[in-house]
């Protein structure tokens, strides 16, 4: 048994679907017992026949059905089509299509109601087409190359012209709300208004033959934008791969998007929605600037007359987009833009959407990362668009330490909260950048010189060595040499006094011929006694002042180190030392030392010692041809030896010194040192080192070159 | 022939507009979706083969706008309030089933002698005091004789959901309905009409 509320329920349901056999008896049966039930079936039996009926006059256009449109409606409908026949252009194509159709009215209605109502595609609708699609007009797509809120964006052939362009078109849904096709329509009009090296050149705008959205075609400037870019690079930097010619790269990128705002600036052109995305790289390091569709145009301007006369373009409308929908990522957007205050926006706005450029650039992240993550990435838009507006600017150190002191001034007054505080102008900031590039270039160019100047300094030292080598060998060689010896064993010809002469008569010719050269001295030794036999030797202070050592001013005392080291070789063998306590040089001296051998007893007899100074060496090797003009360090195990300052003169002081409180960095270079032979510092370009080993000892020195 | 817009709304915009407020008892939202119908009429003129009529044309498209308009303000209401949800039943039926006492007072018969277009105030008015999401599924179903199927696709809700909005909509307007006629028709016996 039925009772009224299933009898109901069951009756409502009979005015659109047959019921069974069993549920009609049901019906009836419970109709038969229930008046009220009854009452209910035959009113809304009326109810639905009046309704449908309706429907039905209404569809036959019978005007007794409800009143017709007032004529404000009328006028307010007339005004929004002719507007929208401006703005498509439609109007002689739909002439045209007339014309060409030879309308029959009123002839297969139904058939053209159903191909209109499944071609105008749906809200929700699925029927855009998408990948399928093959002609746009003129243009044969090949691929989609991205997707956005208003439309897509395809890559396609102009076949009139026979090249690739890329096109944008509005897609269906977006049609359907005014103030994206006005944007759509606005970043077309200004596009192709700013014609710039940096702003991408529009072909053409229309509309769709097929689909009838709108589309502009404008050339193609591949997928690539600063985003990818500035990814790449941080990433490649974080994991120590990075090359500092990228980030110049990027850097001058940034310079070319200052370049096109600054020249949109003077057209009266403010971008508004300035962030890497919206920057376009090609292969060739062209860079364009995209997305000009919430752009604001300043009163006044020539441009805006031009635009707003053609299309009485609603700022106020895009300002709603910008104010009501925050479009893609707010992450760079100026305080006064995420604030609200519309009025506030101007040039100064661009400069602060740069500044956040340049920062991600500098440190890989948005400017306003941090208010996003900081709590997790879960802020609510208008949480993080307060954040935003009340936050102060970023440090980009604190992302990446090594950002140039001068980069993050710049950056840092960029993003300034108040605008007063920030560049007045793109191309402020633009020659903010400029004037560091160029001192970067300098700097580049410094530390080249300073590289060469190292590598031509080792070169040369290292020629020296073999040169101090082959000449104290010479030396310990020469003939009267041995008939000292012989002398001295009682067994020479002559006069001991004449071979010294002679000796040294040689040897001031040495000293004459090698300005590196202090002094050179013949030794004998016996039983740890050391004494002199000839020494010549330069004036301290009269350089070419070169003099023989009278006998009664000879030297002799016990043997030293280096003494017994050079009696330790075998003949030929040369022995190389520093010594720091030289009396004859400011830096550290020099000493090579070869044994000699009575040729006779096969003993040994005494040696010959050169002695040179780091300095002198220097100074001869480098000065005449030296490039830079930072300090030179002679390192010997962490110690300074020898230390020329930025102009060549000596640093007395220095020597000995631990060389980490002359450059604080040198535990970096050293740790290179032991990989590689040189060390370059691509990132700072501070400094320079190389190492140079020196006779047969273990350790090699360590010429640094630091820039001032 | 030139198009002319002026002479378009001139020529349609009554028609569309009655249609459109037909079933979607709003002048406003009706003359947005005439509006919306137009403006897609000069964008997709292409498609339009012009074998047919330009007005059965244009029809074709209100149709859809008319749905997309449904669909939008069903989303909007859900998303509100709970409105759709509304049952009416409790009001009719008691804990038995059994139409409560008052309720079932139905004032019908073809002796009131109503014309269909004065019944169609009573209803349009009652159905205005529905939920939007009752009436339009009431509407849509009964005036575009959709099926189930595609007014449940189109609207994104149920069968289960549609036959239960139905219902209660048919509740409400025989009760609304029901009311209002039968205190015109004691209006109209206490105050014979005067015809002059």
């Amino acid at each position: 048994m039925l009772n009224d509320r299933k009898a109901s329920e069951l009756i409502s349901q009979s005015m659109r679907r047959e019921l069974s056999d069993e549920e009609r008896s049901a019906v009836e049966e419970h109709l038969n017992q229930s008046p009220a039930t009854e009452q209910f079936a035959r009113l809304s039996q009326v109810i639905h026949g009046s309704t449908s009926d309706i429907g039905v006059l209404a569809e036959a256009g019978d005007p007794s059905v409800g009143p017709g449109l007032s004529e404000e409606a009328k006028t307010r409908l007339k005004d929004s089509l002719f507007l929208a026949l401006d703005q498509s252009g439609a109007a002689q194509t739909i002439l045209e299509s007339r014309a060409d159709s030879g309308v029959t009215e009123d002839s297969g209605a139904a058939s053209e109601e159903e191909a209109a109502a499944a071609a105008v595609p749906s809200s929700f609708g699925n029927n855009d087409g998408s990948d399928s699609r093959q002609v746009v007009s003129r243009y044969k797509v090949i691929k989609k190359l991205g997707e956005g809120g208003l439309g897509r964006v395809w890559l396609a052939r102009d076949q009139r012209l026979n090249r690739t362009v890329a096109i944008k078109e509005m897609n269906a849904r977006a049609t359907e709300s005014p103030r994206a096709w006005q944007r759509f329509h606005r970043e077309a009009e200004i596009t192709g208004h700013l014609e710039h090296p940096n702003v991408v050149p529009l072909y053409q705008f229309g509309d769709d033959r097929k689909t009838g959205n709108p589309f502009y075609a404008m050339r193609f400037v591949g997928k690539t934008t600063l985003a990818d870019a500035v990814v790449e690079y941080h990433g490649r930097r974080l994991s120590g791969g990075a090359e500092l010619v990228e980030w110049h790269r990027l850097l001058s990128a940034f310079e070319d998007v200052c370049q096109a705002i600054a020249y949109a600036h003077s057209r009266g052109v403010v971008h508004r929605d300035l962030k890497p995305e919206n920057v376009a790289l090609d292969n060739f390091g062209q860079v364009i600037v995209l997305d000009w569709g919430l752009a604001k145009l300043a009163e006044d301007t020539e441009l805006s007359t031009r635009i707003t006369e053609d299309q009485s373009v609603d700022d106020n409308l895009l300002a709603q987009t910008l104010a009501g929908e925050v479009i893609g990522t707010p992450l760079y957007m100026a305080p006064e833009q995420a604030a609200g205050k519309l009025e506030d926006v101007d040039e100064r706005t661009d400069v602060y959407g740069l500044g956040a450029i340049l920062f991600a650039i500098l440190t890989g992240c948005a400017p306003h990362e941090d208010s996003h993550t900081s709590t997790g990435g879960n802020l609510r838009v208008n949480e993080l668009l307060k954040a935003i507006a009340d936050a102060e600017a970023p440090d980009p150190r604190k992302y990446n330490a090594d950002v140039p002191r001068e980069l993050v001034a710049i950056c840092m007054k960029s993003l300034s909260r108040e605008r007063y505080a920030r560049f007045s102008s793109a191309k402020e900031l633009s020659e903010a950048v400029q004037s560091w590039m160029a001192g970067q270039a300098q700097r580049n160019q410094e530390y080249e010189n300073l590289r060469m100047d190292g590598m031509e300094l080792r070169t040369r030292l290292a020629s020296a060595m073999r040169d101090l080598n082959t000449n104290v060998r010479f030396m310990a060689n020469l003939p009267p040499i041995q008939a000292i010896i012989d002398v001295a064993a009682g067994d020479g010809p002559e006069d001991e006094k004449v071979w010294r002469e002679r000796l040294a008569q040689i040897y001031v010719g040495l000293l004459q011929a090698n300005s590196a050269y202090t002094a050179v001295c013949y030794c004998r030794v016996d039983d740890e006694e050391m004494s002199e036999i000839v020494r010549v030797e330069r004036h301290s202070t009269e350089t070419s002042n070169v003099r023989k050592i009278p006998r009664s001013r000879l030297a002799s005392g016990p043997v030293d180190g280096f003494v017994r080291a050079v009696m330790r070789q075998n003949p030929d063998e040369v022995y190389v030392c520093l010594n720091p306590n030289s009396a004859h040089c400011a830096s550290t001296g020099v000493r090579a030392g070869v044994p000699i051998f009575d040729e006779r007893t096969e003993d040994v007899f005494g040696l010959v010692v050169i002695e040179s100074g780091c300095g002198r060496l220097l100074r001869t090797t480098v000065e005449s041809s030296r490039r830079s003009t930072g300090q030179i360090l002679i390192v010997d195990g962490g110690k300074v030896i020898h230390h020329d300052d930025r102009d060549g003169s000596r640093v007395q002081p220095s020597i000995g010194a631990d060389v980490g409180t002359l450059y604080p960095g040198f535990d970096k270079v050293a740790a290179q040192l032991k990989a590689t032979s040189e060390f370059v510092d691509t990132n700072k370009r501070e400094a320079y080192a190389t190492t140079l080993k020196m006779g047969d000892r273990q350790e090699p020195l360590t010429v640094l070159l630091v820039n001032s | 022939m030139k198009l002319d817009p002026a002479q378009w709304v001139d020529e349609y915009g009554d028609y569309l507009f009655r249609y459109a407020f037909s079933r979607l008892r709003e002048p406003n939202a009706s003359e947005e979706v005439v509006q919306e119908t137009f403006l897609a009429g000069i964008r997709y003129h292409d498609q339009f083969a012009g074998r047919g009529s330009e007005r059965a044309w244009l029809l074709g498209i209100l149709k859809r706008k008319i749905i997309d308009h449904v669909r939008k303000r069903m989303k909007h209401e859900r998303a509100g309030t709970f409105a759709d949800d509304a049952d009416p039943s409790n009001q009719f039926f008691d804990e038995n089933g059994r139409w409560k006492d008052g309720t079932s007072a139905w004032n019908v018969g073809p002796e009131s002698g109503v014309e269909a277009r004065e019944l169609w105030d009573v209803v349009r008015g009652c159905l205005q005091h529905l939920p939007a999401g009752q009436a339009d599924v009431f509407t849509l179903s009964v005036m575009e004789e959709m099926d189930t199927e595609t007014i449940c696709n189109e609207l994104g809700i149920t069968p289960a959901n549609l036959w239960v909005r139905l219902h209660r909509a048919r509740l409400s307007l025989a009760k609304c309905v029901g009311n209002k006629w039968f205190h015109q028709a004691n209006d109209s016996r206490r105050e014979p009409r005067h015809v002059e």
